[in-house]
């Protein structure tokens, strides 16, 4: 299990390795291995899901009959967040692992507020699922890190904030560019350029457990059962 | 620029308490040159008409009752045009985007009014050259044959996604709730969308711009235009080569024989007072218009610049601009940075932080009457507006007037300032910086410019240029450039540095990266 997922890491640095800085340009056998690897994570990824979540599979599988769209994975996985300050969109410094370590339900995204396809419905997700929690929602903390933190500053997560009508408990982070990309890599989500990043959704349910990890975008029924799924536990 | 403030000048610090901070600043020194125009829009809609009503919808998600358009995405998340619109995937251009595990095609109007034809040309670098999700890959490869969308099957695509063969849209595509009416102008608008061809170019050539204007000296004139000269006939070379050899072709050129185009340079000197600029950039313009106006370096206010671009629409990617004009930020004018209205704002930062305890700093900010001077000038007011513990005094010196020691002692001696900022020269200007950043516009123009395929759109040639600043190798000049959607300074912050004295032989930063 640990290999695998070192592979898999390993795999994702050399994704990065060729994409970043001066063009690679890809041969067809660079990318029929690519390929052949990609697929083999795809069936690597499905067989994890069968192993950790059965009934939850089942669930999905069915659901995946409905739609005829198998539009998002789960993956538990356990992380160790870098220890770094950022800053909340008042500015005030927030060490990371007290965001993190919250008491209760813990909802995390990455985003960034010029994104143009994937962020405004990843967060309009989580806006829509705050009016489906009901009182729920007192216990349960919104997390969305910036992964653009030059260009986010507080002053521009509050208005993004403002914008999707976010509720008192979300925080929206910011920080130094170093940091978030530590950050991101501890959750496995850095994919090198921001424009790159994939609609994951993180959930735990109280301190010091895994995360459940959700790759790819859903409706905010599915997020919301997903979420009091893993609080009912 | 990425650095500016600086202390020299020992012998005054000598004769100031120690305890004082002192920060001097040494920054550009050019002749005054103020022009401000009144900026217009690029588009001259026709006032009232559906096009226009139907563009107010594609790009700001407000329909003509005012209100913003509603939409549903994924099923059961309701976003408002605010949030969420036509333009914020598909873009400006049309062109759509690939973010993330997204894939958003094209709905240009040649593309909405055609067949779905499979073009690997146009999905080659989607395909091959980014790093994207499985997930993403699948999609792209499959191919969702669907016939010519008309003005009913559009409808019906964008109300309750179903494209023309009947097959659902991605759940990531808003199911919009829009009258007939809305319908019928968001369609005339598609049917404009990316219709007609870009000027400055043709079948063989793509034609460029650069500006040097009056006030910039010879060697920074050369600094710029000989690495563009010797970047177009390198350019030029190699398309040459690949159009020798057709069929010999292991990367699959041959799909992109269509997109080749000789690279022509113009060189627009503006000469003579600001106020005639404009009419000169039209001029030049109006004998041979270009695709996009690259580079550029001027003495004091990018104003006229900057609004031939947003009038034209022609995207400008500008690498050296001290000036640019900083609000509103335009549509098509991307700078590398905000050059001294960011200094004046990293400094106001420093400022507040190291002076939070010592009340009643006496900051005294030295300039020549000239925007070089006036503009960071008001930065720093502006930033440090509200500031109980700072009072700030300008002293505005005459254009002609020399900087004598004697001056400084009387100024010091009057003022008594526990800081000091001079923005005055430029001692940390060097040729290779004008050369390096030159280089790097080049660069991250002919590789976004090679992402649009023959799709010679400027909207998408800036949103290629949005997307490729951050991926593309940055020479270090900035610690970090990267664009996104709507930004429009690439390099956010700035350092401040000390320059070399006494003990010291090197520059070095005195303190972390601000970003204010």
């Amino acid at each position: 299990m640990t290999r695998r997922r070192e592979n898999r890491r390993d795999a994702q640095l050399k994704k990065e390795k060729t994409d970043d800085g001066s063009r690679v340009r890809a041969s067809w056998f660079a990318f029929r291995l690519c390929a052949l690897a990609s697929a083999l994570l795809a069936l690597w990824g499905a067989s994890e899901v069968r192993a950790q979540q059965p009934g939850a599979h089942q669930g999905h599988e069915q659901h995946a009959r409905e739609t005829a769209r198998p539009h998002y994975t789960r993956t538990v996985s356990s992380y160790t967040p870098p220890d770094v300050t950022l800053l909340d969109m008042n500015g005030t410094r927030v060490p990371l692992s007290s965001a993190l370590g919250y008491d209760g339900p813990v909802l995390l995204q990455f985003i960034f507020t010029t994104c143009p396809t994937i962020c405004p419905v990843m967060t309009g997700t989580l806006a829509a699922a705050q009016n489906k929690f009901g009182p729920e929602l007192e216990k349960i903390r919104l997390i969305s890190i910036s992964i653009d933190p030059e260009q986010d500053t507080p002053e521009r997560l509050q208005e993004y904030a403002r914008k999707f009508k976010a509720k008192g408990r979300w925080l929206f982070l910011t920080g130094k560019l170093d940091d978030i990309v530590a950050v991101q890599r501890a959750f496995d989500a850095y994919r090198g350029n921001k424009m790159r990043h994939e609609p994951i959704t993180f959930l735990r349910a109280s301190p010091g457990e895994n995360w459940l990890r959700l790759d790819g975008l859903m409706s905010a029924t599915e997020l919301v059962a997903e979420c009091r799924r893993l609080i009912a536990r | 620029m990425t650095s500016s403030p600086t202390t020299k000048h020992t012998h005054f610090s000598r004769r100031l308490s120690p305890t004082r901070a002192l920060v001097f600043l040494f920054l550009i020194l050019i002749p005054a040159t103020r022009a401000f125009v009144v900026s217009s829009t690029a588009q001259s809609a026709r006032a009232g008409s559906d096009v226009e009503s139907g563009e107010r919808i594609y790009r700001e998600g407000i329909l003509p009752s005012g209100q913003p358009v509603r939409a549903t995405v994924q099923g059961d998340i309701k976003l408002e045009g605010t949030q969420f619109n036509c333009a914020s995937c598909h873009r400006r251009s049309g062109f759509g985007s690939s973010e993330g595990a997204a894939y958003v095609p094209p709905i240009s109007w040649r593309a909405l009014s055609h067949e779905r034809e499979l073009r690997r040309a146009d999905l080659f670098r989607k395909l091959y050259q980014e790093a994207q999700p499985t997930r993403f890959r699948a999609r792209v490869r499959d191919p969702r044959v669907r016939p010519a969308y008309t003005d009913e099957t559009l409808a019906a695509a964008l109300r309750e996604g179903k494209d023309p063969s009947g097959r659902e849209l991605d759940p990531l595509m808003p199911r919009y709730e829009l009258s007939d009416g809305d319908v019928r102008d968001l369609v005339a608008y598609l049917k404009t969308l990316s219709a007609a061809p870009a000027p400055g170019v043709d079948k063989s050539r793509i034609h460029f711009a650069t500006v040097v204007t009056q006030g910039v000296s010879p060697e920074e004139r050369r600094a710029m235009l000989d690495v563009m000269d010797a970047y177009f006939r390198w350019k030029n070379a190699d398309t040459a080569r690949m159009l020798q050899r057709p069929g010999v072709s292991p990367l699959y050129k041959e799909d992109f024989y269509g997109a080749y185009r000789e690279w022509v340079l113009h060189v627009w000197e503006l000469k003579g007072p600001p106020a005639t600029w404009p009419g000169q950039l039209q001029r030049y313009y109006r004998e041979q218009p270009v695709f996009a106006l690259l580079s550029g370096i001027g003495a004091g206010s990018w104003q006229p610049v900057h609004d031939f671009c947003e009038r034209e629409a022609v995207p400008c990617l500008f690498p050296h601009t001290d000036l640019p004009v900083v609000s509103p930020t335009g549509d098509y004018s991307l700078y590398f940075s905000k050059g001294l209205i960011v200094e004046a704002e990293a400094l106001a930062q420093r400022l507040r932080d190291e002076t939070g305890a010592a009340r009643a700093t006496r900051i005294v900010q030295v300039y020549r009457d000239a925007v070089t001077g006036l503009a960071p000038a008001r930065a720093l007011r502006h930033a440090l507006r509200g500031d109980g513990a700072t009072r700030l005094r300008d002293r505005v010196i005459e254009n002609n007037r020399e900087l004598t020691p004697a001056f400084w002692k009387s100024l010091i001696k009057e003022e008594r300032p526990s800081v000091l900022v001079l923005w005055l020269g430029q001692s940390d200007f060097s040729y290779e910086r004008i050369q390096i950043n030159t280089y790097f516009a080049l660069y991250v123009a002919e590789h976004s410019l090679t992402r649009l395929v023959e799709n010679f759109s400027r909207e998408y040639f800036i949103e290629s240029v949005e997307h490729e600043m951050e991926g593309s190798p940055n020479p270090g000049i900035f610690p970090h450039l990267s664009l996104g959607p709507g930004q429009r300074f690439a390099s956010k912050g700035s350092y401040i540095v000390r320059l070399p004295g006494e003990t010291k032989a090197e520059r070095e930063t005195a303190g972390d990266w601000i970003i204010p």
